[in-house]
């Protein structure tokens, strides 16, 4: 075997090592690769104004659709006491697969776990005021008047398929 | 420092080093050194083909090594516009700043360009406009982009854009 092939191997034997530690015990994600179960402390009241998120720059979610716990770091924005996943199909659709099978989740903020449910926001009213924020914080723009999501078709943006799901948290009722 | 920590530390190294000085481009988030394919000899008119790929790779010259990184990237009215979010320390921009002369690496295909910073507003909130189409899939009527740095306790991104526009193979 070939010196380069086996620093190849190496490598991908190293990834996967990291990979499923990451996955079974790191108790969330590591930088961009998912984690399992998160671990924190579990909030018990329910929770009625998010504003305290804000300071946070990503939102940790833990699925349980699946037969592994499924957990990774997201954008978010709280609007109006309401607290919304940013999904962007950028960054792929593994949360939002998993979103749809099963919408219940846990969201960690600042160290803190809460059971919520994640309901899918397909509505384009007031979406200007709900991205601004978002949109301030990662691309430094601001948007204002109507906005309207791009429907499919030929051309740049639907050839890729590029879209956000967005979904507003509800507190799981126990 | 033990035996097996300094071999350690060796090997990150050299394959810190390999990464960045070897002949091939990025590797998702890992920046690379020179690209390598096959160079484009007519210059690019209109960019928009690159529209159909999430991220491009952009080379640039170094004072020492030729750097290379995985960018996004939007086509506009012909150009293409890559934009550098939190700029400061990343090494592709500093080399920009210092020689404008780029190559951009769209499948196995390397454009020889050149890279200028965008600095009029109606140009930026076009192209960002654009940007807001490709990767997120929304149409906003008024879009305006916030040019420099955020003010201190401001949470908001800084964004430099710059236009890549092709020389084609003679550069």
């Amino acid at each position: 075997m070939s010196r380069w092939l086996r620093v190849v191997l190496v490598l991908v034997v190293l990834l996967a090592v990291v990979g499923v530690y990451v996955r079974l015990f790191a108790g969330g994600p590591v930088g961009f690769v998912p984690g399992g179960w998160l671990r924190g402390e579990v909030a018990t009241e329910p929770v009625v104004d998010w504003s305290f998120a804000r300071d946070e720059q990503y939102a940790q979610v833990e699925s349980r659709a699946g037969w592994l716990p499924y957990s990774t770091g997201t954008w978010f924005m709280v609007h109006e006491g309401d607290f919304y996943l940013l999904l962007p199909s950028l960054f792929g659709d593994g949360l939002q697969r998993r979103l749809e099978q099963d919408p219940r989740v846990r969201v960690r903020v600042a160290g803190k776990l809460y059971p919520q449910l994640a309901v899918r926001f397909a509505g384009e009213e007031n979406l200007a005021a709900l991205l601004t924020p978002f949109l301030r914080r990662t691309m430094a723009v601001e948007i204002s008047g109507p906005v309207r999501r791009v429907a499919a078709g030929p051309g740049g943006a639907e050839a890729l398929g590029a879209q956000v799901w967005i979904y507003r948290l509800e507190n799981l009722q126990p | 420092m033990s035996s097996s920590r300094l071999r350690v530390a060796c090997a990150a190294s050299a394959l810190a080093v390999g990464l960045a000085c070897g002949p091939q481009g990025p590797l998702g988030i890992l920046p690379g050194g020179p690209l390598a394919g096959e160079v484009v000899a007519e210059p690019v008119d209109d960019w928009s083909f690159s529209d159909a790929h999430l991220t491009v790779a952009i080379e640039t010259q170094g004072a020492w090594l030729d750097h290379s990184v995985t960018v996004l990237c939007v086509a506009y009215a012909g150009s293409l516009y890559v934009p550098s979010r939190n700029p400061t320390g990343k090494r592709w921009v500093r080399n920009v700043e210092h020689q404008e002369r780029v190559r951009i690496g769209v499948e196995g295909r390397i454009y020889p360009a050149r890279a200028e910073r965008v600095t009029s507003l109606q140009e930026a909130e076009a192209a960002s406009r654009a940007l807001l189409r490709k990767y997120l899939g929304i149409e906003a009527s008024e879009v305006r982009p916030l040019p420099g740095a955020p003010e201190p306790g401001d949470d908001r991104a800084e964004v430099l854009l710059f236009r890549i526009s092709s020389v084609g193979g003679a550069s």
